[in-house]
């Protein structure tokens, strides 16, 4: 016990000595806070040099008025997910290539920078560090990311330095802080998550007749928890039912357990959103193996990929999900050519989440040219008046001015027929 | 409902037991948990997975070579990374931490090399379900049931009825004394970590079968280690059975409770399992092992 | 912010988290696979206290590191009492670890916000802050391990029981060990909340484990300022070697495989940075405030 006083007393030494030095910003001759100062100048000392360098070789932030426009792009492109990140970044740089063969934007030649922010079980700090190396070495804007997490994140830092974020994260959370401001400087790419389920709602409260609907969701990711209430939501407004609702964890493969027990209410229709193809695919594969293949999945933007029809395809058939184009209509056409060879290359299959992250470099290109600055706030000025331009999925109608929501997108409603992709039909976006 | 429920947790639960005896014969003789199952059993599911799309392979030859591949690693861990630290006398905790370091490495490595992509794994057969009466039994399942009870009958066969049997026992009575009984305790590891590969391999193929194969699939080793544990390290009875119960919980408080306090329910019966049982549901202490 | 300093902020915040875990895995032999949850706790404690209540930046700190403090006892207590095996309290580790992430994001209280997370809080750690609590979190640490308690748990993790025998309390060693550790992950998490500015329970998970393991490994069992030592070279080095960013992973596991197969020990294993040379190059710089220190610092080489 006496020991234990001992550590507790250290402890509030300890406490006493932290408020010390905290409230005096110059370190004190106590001897433990001179070999924090000690170490202090040490490795401040290491650092300088590099530091040194690294304004050597970016120019710092003054050069960015006429050199090349720096553009960074933050992607999910290593580990199990990589396809998410390695995607779109192939399909932006071969744009910004072109358009520097080109002449590039303004005359200025375009300096693209990727960056690999995946971190296992959403973590950002690769993403924050990343950003920050961006926001250092002046770059004009940032694109990406497409997990909701790190695009809050980084939206937080782009917006305290003023540098245009164009995230394709789904959530409210990227573009709105948590006081419901729009925060200035972030844009999202495509439509925001809640608008494309509501979509989906009313799509199966109509066209499907009000049917008997489950929902299954993962319960620790912004995505997918915005999604699932927003469809609760849109659908029990309409008069419709949930009959049951279950939940998993991020990385699981077994869903039996919860697939048997929503069985129980007869749905005809399980709603699941994912961020990741896989666990649409385990869900269409268990359910068949458990003999309730009559229960059709409804999903998101994120079954849109041939992997998923690779993963399970005679086990969706009948699936419907809300996807922001389709991908099999001319407009995509040309893209998929080019895109052909690296798919040959690598095996990974031109995704809507991958097209909808190209749709950042063309908002850049709109806010850069209408503007014809580098400025955030001027580029920021062009995005706000605009009435619309055309991105790569679809034409919009400008910005929400209280949300930065694209205005004036449509949802396109595809199902799986005899394992490959079908369209049901293009609907807008619910208007109040 | 409650059949089927039961049957999944089996089915889960038979996956873990197979990894647990893994972790069990390693204990029982070397008195560590070599985490690095996850990238054994992860290894044999790809070699099947590979022999079938390259060779057109029948489903049982393919496991056959899953068990090799894994069984082969896992003698290849113990030669050039366990055994030399053994040699050294490095401490437990040491062992575990390469095998950790391991675990980090080799998926990651595969990740780079094969994509992290998840495959279906290429057979109809292990594809069908057999049907009694409501209740819907996959047929990977019965294999995965039957395949595990064969292998843990040859394994005791081999424990208590062979002479290399014996001096495996006499290892995991004490390893130093049956050195010095003129035991040659590196035979009796390679054989140990060949047969706890093996089995890891059987554990990757069948769960490969049910979800995919995809680098990050050793993962579930994680259960294995625990039921392991709780089994009682050392015990393979024990470790069967508490896979089994391990398994059998989460799919009862994923359906009844929430996957919410799915871990922290089924941990904490297992904890409150080793606070009344410290040495684990059928372990018993040093001096009667296996 | 800029971009070294945000490096250097991370590692400040590592080194205070990785200072604690030594002591539990250095110096008590204790294997845990879950100590990413006693920063969650501490992050969102902290985070809380400073945005809802108004608490001071280090005051919220302390009380986030006591909070996880508390709940390291909670596991502690059952798990390292008697002759349980150490296995059982990995377990423990193990399973709480993923069960505060999932329960955490499932706690729809407006104060913690589920999976939103928490969002909207002050940047409070900056980096002068941030290397004096690094500094003063490794004092106490190096303190700890070099008085009684150190010698006690080395103890306790080689010869249990012997040292049961000559009158040591095992059970109590090994619980403070847990209690310090999670205490200086709680304020670790606590200075990461304020440096994010944005937490989500996800983004403690079993990478963040593992690689805090990682660091201690590498650095050095017994030791304190070896794992301080590899936690800064760790958070640096993905940075400076960008190219071989999709090889990190498994070059940490390869580093760690290696490490233990050659030098079991670690980079550091049983010996401390010498602060001596620093000393005597800070005399050189500046004389005057230089004899005090030495002595006082004499008793700090190996």
């Amino acid at each position: 016990m006496r020991k234990m006083k001992k550590i507790v007393t250290l402890m509030l030494a300890g406490a006493a000595a932290f408020a010390l030095a905290a409230c005096s910003g110059n370190p004190s001759p106590a001897p433990d806070k001179t070999e924090a100062s000690a170490q202090d100048t040490k490795k401040e000392e290491q650092d300088a040099p590099k530091e040194g360098q690294d304004a050597g070789k970016d120019g710092g932030q003054a050069a960015s008025e006429d050199g090349p426009i720096i553009i960074g792009f933050l992607g999910w492109s290593s580990g199990a997910d990589a396809m998410y990140g390695l995607v779109p970044q192939h399909l932006l740089e071969n744009y910004f290539k072109k358009v520097n063969a080109e002449g590039g934007w303004m005359g200025r030649e375009i300096d693209f920078r990727t960056y690999d922010i995946s971190g296992l079980d959403g973590d950002f700090s690769e993403a924050v560090n990343a950003a920050n190396k961006l926001i250092q070495s002046g770059a004009v804007a940032i694109l990406g990311s497409s997990n909701s997490t790190q695009g809050a994140a980084v939206a937080e830092l782009c917006n305290r330095a003023g540098v245009l974020h164009i995230p394709s994260s789904a959530s409210q959370l990227a573009t709105v802080d948590d006081q419901g401001k729009v925060r200035p400087y972030t844009y999202r790419s495509g439509p925001v998550n809640t608008d494309q389920v509501s979509t989906m709602a009313a799509y199966a409260y109509y066209e499907l007749d009000n049917p008997k609907v489950a929902v299954l969701y993962e319960t620790t990711q912004v995505d997918t928890v915005d999604m699932a209430n927003a469809f609760k939501n849109t659908f029990t407004e309409l008069g419709g039912e949930i009959v049951a609702e279950a939940t998993y964890q991020i990385n699981d493969v077994e869903f039996r357990a919860q697939l048997t027990s929503l069985a129980q209410s007869e749905p005809a229709y399980l709603f699941m959103p994912v961020m990741g193809y896989k666990e649409a695919g385990y869900v269409a594969k268990q359910l068949s193996e458990l003999g309730l293949s009559h229960i059709k999945l409804i999903g998101n933007y994120v079954y849109d990929t041939d992997d998923l029809l690779t993963l399970a395809g005679a086990e969706l058939e009948g699936c419907i999900f809300a996807t922001d184009g389709d991908i099999d209509a001319p407009r995509f056409a040309q893209i998929k050519e080019e895109y052909e060879e690296y798919r040959q290359a690598t095996g990974m299959s031109l995704h809507m989440p991958g097209l909808k992250a190209f749709n950042e470099a063309k908002i850049l290109e709109y806010a850069i040219l209408t503007s014809n600055s580098t400025d955030p706030d001027e580029m920021c000025k062009a995005l706000n008046e605009t009435s619309g331009f055309d991105m790569i999925t679809s034409p919009n109608k400008g910005y929400d001015p209280d949300t930065h929501n694209l205005l004036g997108l449509e949802f396109t409603i595809k199902t799986v027929k005899d394992g490959s992709f079908e369209l049901l039909g293009i609907y807008a976006i619910p208007t109040e | 409902m409650i059949v089927q429920q039961l049957i999944t947790g089996i089915s889960i639960g038979s996956v873990y037991a197979l990894l647990a005896v893994g972790y069990a014969l390693v204990f029982s003789v070397f008195n560590f948990s070599n985490f690095g199952f996850g990238p054994v059993m992860m290894l044999g599911a790809f070699g099947a997975l590979f022999a079938i799309e390259k060779t057109n392979m029948a489903l049982f030859p393919a496991i056959l070579i899953a068990l090799v591949v894994a069984g082969l690693i896992s003698l290849l861990m113990e030669v050039s990374i366990y055994r030399p630290m053994r040699q050294k006398k490095a401490l437990k905790v040491y062992l575990m931490i390469a095998a950790l370091g391991i675990n980090t490495c080799v998926p990651n490595f595969c990740i780079q090399v094969w994509g992290g992509a998840v495959r279906p794994f290429p057979s109809d057969w292990a594809k069908a379900v057999i049907r009694i009466g409501g209740v819907v039994v996959p047929r990977a399942d019965v294999l995965a049931a039957v395949l595990s009870v064969i292998m843990l009958v040859l394994l005791w066969c081999f424990l208590f009825r062979t002479k290399l049997g014996l001096g495996i026992r006499a290892s995991a009575f004490d390893s130093n004394t049956a050195g010095l009984m003129g035991i040659n305790v590196n035979r009796v590891a390679a054989v140990i970590f060949l047969l706890s590969g093996a089995t890891a391999g059987l554990a990757g193929c069948f769960y490969g079968m049910k979800y995919s194969v995809y680098p990050n699939m050793g993962v579930v080793a994680t259960k294995g280690f625990v039921s392991a544990t709780v089994g009682g390290l050392g015990s393979l009875p024990g470790a069967v059975i508490s896979g089994l119960l391990l398994g059998f919980l989460e799919t009862i408080i994923s359906a009844y409770v929430s996957t919410t306090y799915r871990d922290l329910v089924a941990y904490g019966l297992l904890v409150i399992v080793l606070i009344i049982k410290p040495n684990g549901l059928l372990g018993q202490g040093a001096h009667d092992k296996l | 912010m800029g971009y070294i300093e945000g490096i250097m902020i991370s590692a400040c915040i590592n080194i205070v988290c990785v200072a604690g875990l030594a002591i539990l895995t250095g110096y008590t032999g204790l294997f845990s696979m879950g100590h990413a949850c006693f920063l969650c706790l501490g992050a969102y404690t902290a985070g809380i206290l400073t945005k809802f209540f108004g608490v001071p930046y280090l005051i919220a700190l302390l009380i986030g590191g006591g909070v996880a403090a508390l709940f390291s006892l909670i596991i502690g207590i059952p798990t390292l009492r008697g002759k349980m095996s150490a296995d059982c309290f990995t377990i423990a580790t193990f399973g709480f670890g993923e069960a505060t992430r999932v329960v955490m994001a499932n706690i729809n209280h407006p104060y913690v916000g589920g999976a939103l997370g928490l969002s909207g809080l002050n940047t409070f750690t900056t980096l002068p802050k941030a290397i004096v609590i690094a500094a003063i979190a490794v004092y106490f640490a190096r303190n700890y391990a070099k008085s009684q308690h150190g010698k006690l748990a080395i103890a306790v993790r080689d010869h249990a029981d012997a040292s049961e025998l000559i009158g040591v309390n095992i059970f109590h060693e090994k619980l403070k060990a847990l209690a310090i550790s999670a205490f200086f992950c709680g304020v670790g998490g606590g200075m990461m909340a304020h440096y994010y500015t944005y937490i989500v329970p996800n983004i403690f998970g079993g990478t963040m484990s593992t690689n805090l393991l990682t660091a201690v490994v590498l650095g050095g069992v017994c030791s304190v300022t070896g794992p301080v030592l590899a936690t800064s070279v760790l958070t640096a080095t993905p940075e400076v070697l960008r190219f071989l960013s999709n090889w990190r992973l498994p070059m940490y596991g390869l580093v760690l495989i290696l490490t233990m197969r050659i030098r079991p020990e670690g980079l550091m294993g049983y010996k401390e940075l010498s602060i001596r040379p620093v000393v005597r190059w800070f005399q050189k710089k500046a004389g005057k405030h230089g004899r005090d220190k030495e002595v006082h610092h004499g008793s700090f080489g190996n």
